[in-house]
């Protein structure tokens, strides 16, 4: 599970958020893994009994992350017999994949374990943790009472399906993608029996791993699925579900360009409609924004490509850093199939430079203009750029070489032989070749310059001030654009926050401080009354 | 460059073409479309329809084709095309085109099929059918149904039935508003009674118009009675709605004609009847039953041919009274009971006799009430003698107000007004005495007394006999007549107007019409609502000679007593008194807008229905008038009342509009949808409320409190009465609020802890009394004395067991929870709460020296002469402190010893509270059991007597017009006062 694999891999932003931060966090192991499930169970049954997960799921996935490491079978199984003591059906799928025996000994030295993680815990609360961490110890710390009652009822089914995820999270951490494959594809079949709203959050969840266990299996079965996953598509869509449309579109898109169906994955998109216009989920909207970069990409609109794309950058959460390298890897290349030249920052952030490297060479070839260099890095980093199936757009780029080249040379030289602009490109075909090129140069704008095909050399017309155009004027547009674009997304994205805590704060003190006023007044008067 | 991935991909799948055996493009199969040859459209069209799951995104590029190949009447294959584009609509999410090629595609769309895709188009084609069918039935014209679309219900609907899904083909049936299939479900079911009840409630509560909800009761009524053992209590229930007396008057006079446990069924019936609260409706019944009976005799005695029937049929109220009177001599007894039951004297008595042995009120409260506030505000004083009113209402206890003659002499003018009527609160019920009660107030002929306290004796009168005025029906409309004083007017007005509730006599509306014409604004504004009362719920056309005069007069009173006139007179009617609220809320007079609210809210009480909440939350957000939009929120309560649980999550955005009339009348609306229901969610926002800036919402937010909170167990009222506590004994709370607060403070306690608001009666009708008492009450805001208006909806939480004789026996029931839940509140200590506020005095250092050598001092003169003779305030405080531990420990016992009990036997009659009617029991193997079932646990039951012959005792209470001695304190024990001190 490298960082580095990223279009499979950002899957779960979640998941990458907690690894990154993962070794400091696992260190520390702040409290014992049984109580944190317990108290995630209590959290889920607490939403769902007030009817909105989709708000909890963000701190459920936090939180069940910051156990996943340390999780074991055991753990799961004594979550599944002290919270769900009934669910016997649960427990019998469960056994073919999991060993869910508790055996005393295992008890003991789960005790023993959590002592110690106790005596770390005290600690560790000091520590310098992240916002989101913190939160949830100091709830932990309060919230650990609850554990050894069962599940109410209303919520179970919720819960059951709470404990196939943590399951199968185990299962891939385990490294038993087989295992996992088919316990997915049994909790899918299983969460089709229920047509519950509060279910939702999870069950986008589970959909991923779903997907990803089987990609992980092989192609066959990944393009064994999108059958199914188009099924449970249609689903959502009638049942209102919204997390589950948003999730499974991605999951299709991702399916298709695994196979590079581009063409599919852009129809699919485009006659599928959401719900609401919205998308409810932060993460999963940033992942259509990828995806949508990538199609447009292929489908040569690098402008709007490269608005997605940029978009989908913004968005990205911090953690999730596997898939901003990914992204960062198209913008890129989408920045130099525009003929732009990407700033030098993005390839310098610290913990992507490694990663980046081959697209950095890349863009020092182009900007030089040098078609050798160029073939030279494309040659080394192939495999690289296959992997990332960038090298499509890889091909493309060759062209961008030989006009940033050529525009090199116009502003060298103001009369040059068309044999020589043909060597110093490194150009292999013969005169007409380069009288191509230059003329498809100068036609799209790229060099100001005129073919004498009398002498066969080409003319560099005299630099007019650029000042006088309408460039600047445009340059200057296209910015106030993207300041207002970003403007306008941001306000769209603000969100109030949740009212009812601040009313009662705002009435409570307002009527003191009424109270407070009236008795100055009144003592006020009293005063007067003395005199 | 797409083309190539698609190529790619094609050329992918061959590798794996037989593993999966599907396509990765349809392109091919697509262009296989625009072939001449029709097999090969066919089998383009064939395979299509077999990936189109996987591949609609493509396909639905060239819908286009498809539908073209559908309309190409020389196409052979046209159905299969119409499937497929069908199903390509579905993808997209056009379910209305696929629908429409559903139908289309006729055989080969396959209901039986058990996938999603045919699921939904059945739904939707389910839900079309019953769109058309409903448009049909309100415009009342026949509408063009497609005939494929009938089919396809009409399939669903028989697979319902041979599924044994029968309660969903009751849905299908009363959706699609086809009677006849609601009675074929019902004889498929074999008229199963659990079936039936199900179909009456869907009837009674989900059917929007009024009009086709009549014609399926009369169905079920007719279902009803071909159950092997009809249920007449149902039946005349839903008669009652159906305003038939006739047919009610039939099964009465049925039952009492057959054996002793049908005749016990019909006063049965008779009681629940009267607990609808439907006063007119009930004297017409008892006009048939008398009617009927008399045919009989007269057909026995042959000879007398008097039109006696007819007469009957057509009487006045008052003229049934006399015919009832007559005929009594001759008919059997139990003719006689069911028409004091219809009449009202028999549960009223009952009440009465409750009320009064079973009152709990602490006299306590009063007085520290009185105590705590300052008695030069007339405010909070008449809001304190209105909180007297309702807590002894209908006991006959006026203690409080003998004792205090003094203090009760500061209310002048209208105050005084209040406080007379006030009387008839307390004494509400007494309709033999009342004349007699209040005789030292009325006006007679020779002495003029005030005419305030004059006219609120005629208003106390009205409240006394509301709506069983036959009595001082006359007395009220002479004293109408010879009133000089607008003042008494004005009572007189209140008076007949309750007197006289619902009976739409033209005599006194008469009278009525030249009060109000005399232009003057305080009578003519009780004439306004008296007109309203008199005529309520008749839908009578009198409100369009009541709107000329409101668009008439200068006067904004009299404008308001005709608005909420006018909205009295439509309570009820649904649908029909659309033309009236129209013109109402287009008015451009507020005054009349306002009325227009109340006019929504009542027609539409309890209905819950779309289009009156649409109003009036489109009313409470945008018009121009506080008042207006104050009432259009409020009278979101009166539309809600019938599930109370819809109404705070539908007010709950309001509760936080700027304005502040409007979040009174958000808190308004939950105390009427809500009361006695102790609902957390509406109570939640009330706290809110109750710490709003602005006094008045407070005052609103408190009464609402009570409201929710009546009869609630003590363990949830307990902190409101301790904060209503601190509001009235704080000093700096502003006056609207300490008077809102003294009001709830009665209100909690209202009627000797006994009586509660509902609504709804418990067979689900809207009680006509409570709603348009509320309503009325709600008028406080503009004109205090309404306010007594109150009492109307305040009915006994009480569980009265009757025998054949309309006698109580003793007779035990069990409530099976631990009594300490439902008990009453204990009493509150003495001036304890006046106490509490008050900062203790600074204590010197010197001083506390000094005593506590006196001290010192005084227990060795104590141990030394064995007596107590120099009492020091702080000893004598230190040994109540010791009576009080002992005596608390005492009950600390008791309450142990109860505690540990986890039932209780409650005697005949006895206080139930709503929470705690499933609790209740009756004994098995017990001499008396309920008639009709032992599910029934509160109201008046009637107890069928196991062992006849026995003698049993009988629970007696008798009713004196004197206040009982019993209810005064003992006289303080004799002390000698000692100037010994030092």
């Amino acid at each position: 599970m490298g960082n580095e694999n990223a279009p499979g891999e950002a899957m779960d932003l979640d998941t990458k958020k907690q690894e990154s931060t993962g070794p400091a966090a696992a260190e520390k192991a702040p409290i014992k893994v049984f109580d944190l499930l317990c108290q995630n169970v209590h959290l889920l049954e607490e939403a769902v009994h007030a009817k909105e997960t989709s708000l909890c799921m963000g701190r459920l996935m936090r939180q069940t992350s910051a156990a996943r490491k340390r999780m074991t079978e055991h753990d799961i199984a004594k979550l599944l017999k002290t919270k769900l003591p009934n669910s016997n059906e649960v427990q019998q799928t469960l056994a073919q994949f999991l060993d869910l025996t508790v055996t005393e000994d295992a008890k003991i030295a789960m005790e023993t374990d959590d002592n110690k993680e106790n005596d770390a815990a005290a600690e560790a609360v000091n520590g310098t943790v992240e916002g989101g961490k913190k939160e949830e110890k100091t709830s932990a710390a309060t919230a650990t009472p609850v554990h050894n009652r069962p599940t109410r009822a209303s919520a179970v089914p919720e819960c059951e399906i709470y404990v196939f995820l943590l399951a199968i999270l185990k299962l891939l951490d385990s490294g038993s993608d087989e295992k996992a494959r088919e316990l997915s594809g049994t909790v899918v079949d299983w969460l089709q029996s229920f047509n519950r709203r509060t279910m939702d959050s999870l069950a986008a969840r589970i959909y991923a791993y779903f997907s990803w266990s089987h990609e992980r299996c092989g192609d066959d079965h990944l393009q064994g699925i999108r059958s199914k996953l188009l099924t449970l598509q249609r689903t959502a869509i009638l049942r209102h579900d919204e997390i589950g449309q948003e999730t499974l579109l991605n999951l299709l898109l991702h399916n298709y360009l695994h196979f590079s169906l581009y063409d599919h994955a852009d129809k699919l998109r485009s006659k599928t409609q959401l719900t609401s216009n919205q998308h409810r989920n932060v993460h999963q909207f940033c992942r259509y924004l990828f995806y949508i970069g990538k199609i447009r990409a292929i489908q040569l609109d690098y402008t709007e490509s490269k608005e997605k794309l940029q978009q989908a950058l913004r968005k990205v959460p911090s953690g999730a850093k596997g898939f901003r390298i990914t992204l960062h890897k198209w913008l890129c290349m989408v920045h130099l199939l525009l003929g732009e030249i990407p700033e030098r920052t993005h390839f310098t952030t610290p913990g992507m430079r490694r990663a980046l490297k081959p697209y950095f060479s890349l863009t020092q070839a182009i900007r030089k203009g040098d078609l050798k260099t160029f073939q030279q890095v494309a040659q080394r980093h192939w495999d690289q750029f296959m992997e990332d199936k960038t090298h499509n757009l890889i091909v493309r780029l060759q062209h961008n070489v030989i006009r940033t080249g050529l525009r090199n040379i116009s502003k060298a030289y103001s009369r040059v032989s068309l044999e020589d602009v043909s060597k110093m490109l490194g150009l292999s075909g013969g005169i007409e070749e380069v009288e191509c090129i230059v003329a498809k140069a100068v036609r799209d704008g790229a060099i100001e310059a005129k073919i004498d095909h009398a002498n066969k050399w080409m003319t560099t017309n005299e630099a007019s001030d650029i000042y006088s155009t309408f460039e600047p004027q445009q340059a200057f547009h296209s910015r106030i654009m993207f300041c207002l674009n970003l403007h306008n997304e941001a306000v769209k994205a603000m969100r109030y926050k949740p009212k009812e805590q601040k009313d009662k704060d705002s009435a409570e003190e307002a009527r003191k401080e009424r109270l407070q006023q009236e008795q100055e007044i009144a003592s006020a008067l009293e005063e007067d009354d003395e005199f | 460059m797409a083309s190539a991935a698609v190529a790619k991909g094609t050329g992918m799948k061959k590798g794996q073409g037989e593993a999966h055996a599907t396509l990765t493009s349809a392109q091919g199969l697509i262009a296989l479309l625009d072939e001449d040859d029709d097999r090969l459209r066919a089998h383009a069209l064939k395979q299509l329809d077999r990936v189109v799951p996987d591949l609609w995104f493509e396909v639905s590029s060239s819908i286009a084709t498809i539908e073209a190949l559908y309309e190409d009447e020389s196409f052979t294959e046209r159905s299969l095309a119409a499937l497929l584009a069908s199903k390509v609509f579905y993808h997209l999410g056009e379910l209305q085109e696929s629908l429409t090629y559903a139908l289309c595609a006729g055989k080969l769309f396959d209901v039986t099929e058990r996938s999603d895709y045919v699921q939904t188009i059945v739904g939707k084609c389910i839900d079309e059918y019953v769109k058309r069918r409903e448009k049909a039935e309100v415009s009342g014209e026949e509408v063009q149904i497609d005939s494929r679309l009938e089919a396809i219900v009409q399939r669903m609907f028989s697979r319902c039935l041979e599924d044994g899904q029968l309660e969903q083909a009751i849905g299908i049936a009363l959706d699609s508003c086809q009677l006849d299939l609601l009675r074929a479900v019902a004889e498929h079911g074999q008229f199963d009674k659990d079936l039936l009840t199900y179909a009456l409630n869907v009837c009674k509560n989900l059917i929007v118009s009024r009009k086709f909800r009549e014609k399926a009761l009369r169905l079920m009524v007719d279902l009803y009675k071909q159950l092997p053992q009809p249920d007449w209590v149902v039946i005349s229930q839903c008669l009652m709605f159906l305003d038939e007396p006739a047919a009610v008057a039939e099964i009465l006079r049925d039952l009492l004609s057959k054996d002793a446990d049908s005749v016990l069924l019909a006063y049965q019936i008779a009681f629940d009847l009267f607990e609808n609260e439907q006063p007119q409706f009930l004297s017409r019944v008892s006009d048939f039953v008398e009617g009927a009976s008399k045919a009989v005799a007269v057909k026995e005695e042959e000879g007398a041919a008097q039109p006696m029937d007819a007469d009957s049929q057509d009487a006045t109220p008052s003229g049934a009274g006399d015919v009832k009177q007559e005929a009594s001599g001759a008919e059997d007894p139990s003719l006689d009971k069911l028409q004091s039951i219809l009449q009202g004297d028999v549960p009223v008595k009952l009440h009465l006799e409750f009320l009064h042995s079973k009152t709990k009120t602490d006299y306590t409260i009063l007085k520290n009430l009185k105590a705590s506030v300052e008695t030069r505000n007339s405010v909070c004083h008449s809001a304190i003698i209105f909180a007297n009113a309702l807590m002894y209402m209908g006991t006959t206890v006026d203690t409080f107000l003998r004792e205090h003659l003094d203090w009760l002499a500061r209310a002048t003018n209208w105050a005084k007004f209040s406080a007379t009527a006030g009387l008839g609160v307390i004494h509400r019920g007494q309709l033999t005495q009342g004349q007699f009660l209040m005789a030292p107030y009325l006006p007679s002929e020779g002495s003029s007394g005030s005419p305030f306290s004059e006219g609120g004796a005629l208003y106390a009168l009205g409240l006394m006999h509301c709506d069983k005025g036959k009595v001082i029906r006359d007395f009220l409309l002479q004293s109408l007549r010879n009133a000089t004083s607008e003042v008494v007017q004005h009572g007189a007005c209140l008076g007949i107007g309750l007197a006289a509730l619902g009976t739409d006599d033209e005599e006194v509306f008469e009278d009525l019409k030249n009060a109000l014409y005399t232009d003057s604004a305080v009578a003519g504004e009780a004439a306004g609502i008296a007109i309203g009362l008199l005529s309520v719920g008749t839908g009578s056309d009198k409100t369009e000679q009541m709107l000329a005069y409101a668009h008439d007069t200068q006067h904004e009173k009299i404008t308001r007593g005709l608005a909420l006139g006018c909205a009295l007179i439509s309570y009820g009617r649904e649908e029909s008194a659309d033309a009236l609220i129209l013109q109402l809320c287009q008015d451009q007079n507020p005054i009349l807008r306002y009325g227009g609210m109340f006019s929504i809210g009542l027609a539409y009480s309890g209905t819950m229905s779309n289009f009156a909440i649409q109003k009036l939350l489109h009313f409470a957000v945008s018009d121009v008038s506080d008042d207006v939009r104050r009432a259009a929120v409020m009278c979101l309560g009166f539309v809600m009342y019938s599930q109370p649980d819809q109404c705070p999550h539908t007010v709950a955005l309001l509760s936080e509009s700027f304005n502040p009339h409007v979040r009174y009348g958000v808190a308004m609306a939950l105390g009427i949808a809500c009361a006695g229901t102790g609902m957390k969610e509406a109570l939640a926002i009330l706290t809110v409320l109750s710490k709003d800036a602005v006094d008045f919402v407070r005052q609103g937010a408190l009464i609402a409190t009570s409201m929710v909170l009546l009869q609630q167990p003590e363990s949830k009222v307990q902190p409101f009465r301790k904060r209503l506590d601190k509001i009235v004994s704080d000093k700096h709370e502003d006056v609207m609020c300490k008077m809102g607060a003294i009001i709830s403070v009665g209100l909690i306690d209202a009627g000797g802890r006994n009586v509660n608001i509902r609504l709804r009666s418990r067979n689900g009708f809207p009680r006509l009394l409570s709603v348009v008492g509320l309503a009325v009450f709600t008028q406080y805001w503009y004109w205090y004395p309404l306010s007594y208006f109150l009492s109307l909806p305040l009915s006994p939480a009480a569980l009265i067991g009757l025998n054949d004789k309309l006698e109580m026996p003793k007779f035990d029931v069990v409530s099976k929870c631990k009594p300490s839940v439902f008990a009453y509140a204990q009493p509150v200590e003495s001036s304890g709460s006046i106490l509490v506020g008050r900062a203790p005095t600074a204590v010197l250092s010197t001083t506390a020296k000094a005593k506590a050598r006196q001290a010192k001092k005084e227990d060795a003169k104590k141990s030394s002469s064995g007596e107590a003779e120099k009492m020091e305030t702080e000893d004598e405080e230190r040994e109540k402190q010791q009576k009080e531990e002992e005596k608390k420990a005492e009950e600390e016992k008791k309450a142990k010893a109860a505690a540990d009990a986890t039932e209780e036997l409650k005697e005949n009659p006895t206080r139930v509270v709503p929470s705690q009617e499933r609790h209740m029991q009756y004994l098995e193997g017990s001499r008396f059991t309920p008639i009709a079932g032992g599910s029934r646990s509160a109201g008046i039951v009637l107890l069928k007597d196991n062992e006849p012959g026995k003698e049993c005792e009988i629970v007696s209470i008798p009713v004196t017009t004197e206040a009982p001695a019993n209810t005064e304190p003992p006289p303080p024990e004799p002390f000698e006062f000692n100037s010994n001190l030092d």
